[in-house]
């Protein structure tokens, strides 16, 4: 039983804006051998039966609260969406991978408290080009995006019951290890907070004779500063988690904290206590950039142990650099009729950037593929392919594909156009005005530079792995805004309204219209009348006809 | 449809009354109406407001607005630099001021190109930084926006409005609850500022395009879910905060976003009037249903217009329902408390935390109501009974003629000698008859209306050329831009009524 598990926790601290004064990412990850499931020592059991049981080669789920703001922060070390977003690949031979997909979006569900059952086929996606698998291929067939399900859930709400599952797949649990900073309270106080999970099957050497199954578990939180501090930028790792460290997790191979202190030489200088035991410099696509390292299990923690830094002069805010490649999305148009969804690529670079533009539009906003329009500074231009599969309503969401090459320091639109539409009534959700979510659109890219880039390269797992990880191109696969629209919306007060008059206009109507129809008229002897009111009418006809015979 | 097919109706009892006395009944609905209207302003005809969305929690929480000193600092920097331009507005200022407290800052650039006279080009410039939600991922926003008005502006200066503004943003970035982008937005050259700021905001072009040119922006922040717009004129102390709250075409915020600043005004002790009509305060019944009545009628008489009365009244197009002036005005006998930075941004502050309480957008409460008071609302189902009334005369009259149209002359000749007072009012049409009847007068008729309403509504055009020639357009842009808007939205409303 080979298992070995590794523990980090990286914090880049006011790096390239005032705005993003900390970022800070948690990483686990811990490697093992597939066949060993049945009896897993580290590899958490729930998942690992829900692996085997449903077939999967690949698994990525993340669960976001807030939006990475690219121009601001640089890359992440993990793209996530807001909201939820899963994608899997399932293994090779896979039979009714529909059914599977339901069927494992609901075991996720109940693993992670968190609503994937609401994923099914009207809301998932097999995207073609923009997903390709994250670990180890043992064929071309396995390329094949038949395999590949991808789904969102903008509208999930993260928060401490989805933390606490997550913790649990962790082999220290919360008790021990990096892992007991993630109390729930100061982690959800951020600008920024998304928990992942990612599986994959990795190579165990490099001849790649036997392959292992690895997880990896991410959290990602970034810290307001102006928010958080009291007027200073200086931090520590009990202000940010409300607890210091008590040590690393006994069962981790390796358990590192390192901080980005690149920006001590080039922007605000700052001072770090306890002084680093090592400092290591990497150099990547050109860009270098310096980390302290803190070995944690070798520096014998007795009682709790924190890492502040404090800031020499008063604030000095950097001008914003913002990345190469960056996105925004948003919606055009007012009134509940005709509507549009744009979303503008920058690109910074020097020379052209190929994108593929993934679009996942939910079955309820019916776009017209005619009204995609692609213009960069000004002009229109032709992408190089694209791929669509229109929507069907309750059964398929709209897909497309788009890849393009961005001109050179360009401003792309891609802007689509749809209507506004009635749901039937009781798909509107609870709080209907509130609107509806559209996820987050998803462009990969491979950049030539790595500047602002923290994410790991496909052959690494750790945040080791991407230091003077110099690569031909560094994947980004940016997620843009969730959009929010108000589909007409009816009263739901109005049925009531309804019921009230139909049930009167019903109650008045119904007893003339059951005498007209139910009784029959007929003449009656004049012997059977008897009572006052028949005399009375009896005596009275016979007093008219005695007035025309009179007249 | 009976009573219009069936020859024989029309014939009975009640129908041979309505005939001959339909006048007086006309007359008599009338007068009803018109009373019933009169006395839907006293305190027993109509209602209090209420809070229909219970998402709001106004003044729930205490307000921690704390700022005022920096309100005061902002006001007389803004002041010596306003004075270094007196025609523009201070960017350079502005721009360092929203980066200072940590905001997106951004600028948008609009273009007017004058389509009335000789074709004039305007170009105007807005400043708005956005308060990025720490709770929210951007999907919705709420609005504060301030006209500038450079020194040289007939209207009267905004520049505390601008320092409370800064002042709350300052404060609103340190606070963690923030579920909705809050935008700041600064906008020159009055309505066509902020007309273009929202055109762009949602790359829509309202009436006639080419004519404002609302060019692009960079930041964005989610859906507008609310806007409020701030006027404060007063230098120094301010009085009373004076509500408007009427949009384009007559379009009226939801009522709730009403009863929330008045109701938050209250809690601060702010003097808060309705235009510019505070409460009366009265033992006599009849003074006290006087004064409600006469800010009823001010309300009624601008809401005919349908010219909005502010800033605010163009966000209603976009269906971000809400839009207020807060505006100070020296109350003809103001005594009593005066409002401060501090007590103003307190109320602002409550405002935008209750906003973004919100779950929904506003939907809940009344979009068409008429405010004798404050606090107090006479909603679509108090005032339309009486102008059911007003129009029951025309139905009736119409009714009464068409009954008399399908009486055979035979027999109309003997009523016209039982029935003298119907003979003269008969004469017209039993010339015709009910036979020959001709549709060649009502032809012409409609016509004629119908070509008069096209001339009326192409008139602006036509009119400003053959004036621009004769006489130059004048040079002060705020003038003609308003005027020009509403030509345009004269069109546009008729295109588009529901907008």
């Amino acid at each position: 039983l080979d298992d070995n598990r590794y523990v980090d926790l990286e914090n880049i601290s006011g790096k390239l804006n005032y705005y993003f004064q900390c970022k800070s990412l948690l990483g686990f990850l811990f490697c093992l051998e597939y066949r060993v499931v049945q009896h897993c020592h580290l590899f958490p059991r729930a998942l690992g039966e829900v692996v085997g049981r449903y077939n999967i080669q690949e698994l990525h789920i993340s669960l976001t609260e807030g939006l990475w703001r690219h121009e601001a922060w640089g890359y992440p070390v993990h793209e996530a969406p807001p909201g939820a977003e899963i994608w899997t690949w399932f293994k090779e031979g896979t039979q009714d991978i529909d059914t599977t997909w339901k069927e494992l979006t609901g075991a996720l569900s109940g693993l992670l408290c968190a609503s994937l059952n609401f994923i099914d086929a009207s809301n998932s996606l097999n995207p073609e080009f923009t997903f390709r698998p994250a670990g180890v291929v043992s064929s071309a067939q396995q390329m094949n995006s038949s395999l590949l399900r991808y789904a969102t859930l903008p509208r999930e709400i993260v928060c401490t019951e989805n933390l606490t599952p997550w913790k649990k797949l962790l082999p220290c649990d919360a008790k021990k290890g990096l892992s007991t900073l993630l109390n729930a309270g100061h982690i959800h106080n951020t600008n920024y907070h998304s928990l992942a999970l990612h599986l994959r099957p990795v190579c165990r050497d490099t001849a790649c004779s036997k392959m292992s199954v690895e997880l990896r578990q991410t959290v990602s939180l970034v810290y307001d500063m102006v928010i958080l501090g009291s007027g200073n930028q200086d931090w520590s790792i009990k202000k940010l988690f409300g607890i210091g460290l008590s040590g690393a997790c006994p069962l981790a191979t390796m358990s590192n904290i390192y901080i980005d202190v690149t920006t001590n030489e080039t922007g605000t200088p700052f001072q770090l206590s306890p002084n680093p035991p090592a400092i290591i410099s990497s150099t990547r696509g050109g860009y270098e950039s310096k980390f302290a390292v803190y070995d944690v299990k070798a520096l014998n923690i007795s009682g709790m142990f924190n890492i502040a830094a404090v800031y020499g002069s008063s604030k000095v805010y950097a001008v914003n650099l913002p990345p190469v490649l960056y996105a925004n999305r948003y919606i055009i148009g007012y009134g509940q009729e005709y509507g549009g969804i744009v979303t503008k690529i920058h690109n910074g670079h020097w020379k052209p950037l190929d994108v593929i533009y993934l679009e996942n539009i939910p079955w309820f906003i019916p776009v017209y593929l005619h009204t995609l329009k692609i213009v960069a500074n000004g002009k229109e231009i032709q992408p190089l392919f694209k791929k669509y599969i229109p929507g069907k309503a309750r059964s398929r969401p709209y897909y497309l594909e788009v890849a393009l090459r961005l001109p050179a320091r360009s401003t792309t639109e891609i802007s689509i156009e749809f209507d506004y539409v009635f749901l039937k009534w009781q798909e509107y959700p609870p709080d209907a005005n509130h609107g509806f979510y559209i996820g987050a659109a998803v462009i990969t890219s491979l950049l030539p530079t790595g500047r602002n880039y923290t994410g790991l390269p496909q052959d690494g797992s750790t945040i080791t792995s991407s230091f003077n990880a110099s690569r031909e191109g560094y994947l980004v696969q940016l997620r843009t805004e969730t959009l929010i629209i108000t589909l007409p919306t009816p009263d739901f007060s109005m049925p009531y309204n309804v019921i009230c008059l139909a049930c009167t206009v019903v109650a008045l109507a119904f007893g003339p219209l059951h005498n007209i129809t139910t009784k029959r008229l007929r003449l009656k002897d004049s012997e059977s009348q008897t009572s006052l009111f028949k005399w009375l009418k009896l005596n009275l006809r016979f007093f008219s006809k005695s007035k025309e015979k009179q007249s | 449809m009976g009573l219009l097919t069936d020859p024989g109706a029309g014939r009975g009892k009640l129908t041979q009354l309505l005939v001959t006395y339909h006048n007086k009944l006309c007359i008599l609905l009338y007068v009803g109406g018109v009373a019933w209207f009169l006395i839907l302003a006293h305190d027993n005809f109509n209602a209090g407001t209420y809070f229909s969305e219970n998402a709001l929690l106004p003044g729930l929480v205490k307000g921690e607005f704390d700022k005022e000193a920096l309100a005061k600092t902002y006001q007389s920097e803004l002041l010596d630099e306003a004075a270094r331009y007196p025609d523009g507005v201070p960017y350079s200022w502005l721009l360092a001021k929203f980066r200072q407290i940590n905001l997106d800052v951004y600028t948008h650039n609009f273009t007017l190109n004058y389509p009335l006279g000789l074709g004039t080009e305007y170009t105007g410039k807005n400043v708005y930084a956005i308060l990025r939600a720490p709770r929210s991922s951007s999907t919705e926003a709420l609005v504060l926006s301030v006209p500038y008005r450079p020194p040289t502006s007939v209207h009267p200066g905004t520049v505390p409005s601008i320092a409370i503004m800064l002042a709350l943003a300052k404060f609103f970035r340190r606070q963690k609850y923030w579920a909705k982008d809050v935008i700041f937005l600064v906008t020159e050259h009055e309505q066509l500022g902020i007309q273009a700021w929202l055109e762009a905001y949602h790359k829509a072009t309202s009436g006639r395009s080419g004519v404002l040119d609302h060019g692009d922006m960079m930041g964005r922040g989610g859906a507008i879910q609310a806007a409020i717009n701030l006027e404060l004129h007063a230098e120094k102390i301010m009085f009373i905060l004076m509500l408007k709250y009427k949009g384009l075409n007559g379009q009226l915020p939801n009522l709730d976003l009403v009863t929330l600043v008045h109701r938050m005004c209250s809690k601060e002790g702010v003097r808060h009037t309705f235009k510019n009509r505070e409460n009366g305060n009265y033992r006599d019944t009849f003074k006290e249903w006087l004064h409600s009545f006469k800010t009823l009628m001010a309300m009624v008489s601008t809401q005919a217009t349908g010219v909005p009365n502010g800033n605010h009244g163009l966000f209603h197009r976009a269906f971000m329902f809400s839009l207020f002036a807060f505006s100070s005005a020296f109350f003809k006998n103001g005594k009593g408390n005066t409002a401060l930075y501090f007590q103003i941004g307190r109320v602002l502050e409550g405002l935008f935390r209750s906003l973004n309480n919100l779950l929904e957008r506003f939907h809940q409460s009344y979009f068409f109501y008429l405010l004798p008071a404050t606090d107090r609302y006479i909603s679509i189902g108090m005032y339309m009974p009486p102008l059911g009334l007003l129009c029951a005369g025309l139905v009736i009259k119409a009714f009464a003629l068409w009954l008399k149209m399908q009486e055979d002359p035979t027999k109309r000749n003997d009523s016209d000698k039982e029935d003298s007072d119907m003979k003269s009012e008969n004469s017209g049409s039993e010339k015709k008859g009910a036979g020959n009847f001709s549709l060649v007068p009502v032809g012409m008729t409609v016509l004629a209306t119908h070509t008069l309403g096209i001339i009326l509504l192409s008139s602006p055009q036509a009119l400003s050329v053959v004036v621009s020639r004769i006489w130059y357009v004048n040079r002060y842009f705020n003038i003609p831009g308003i005027f020009y808007l509403d030509s345009k939205h004269a069109h546009s409303s008729i295109i588009l009524p529901q907008i």
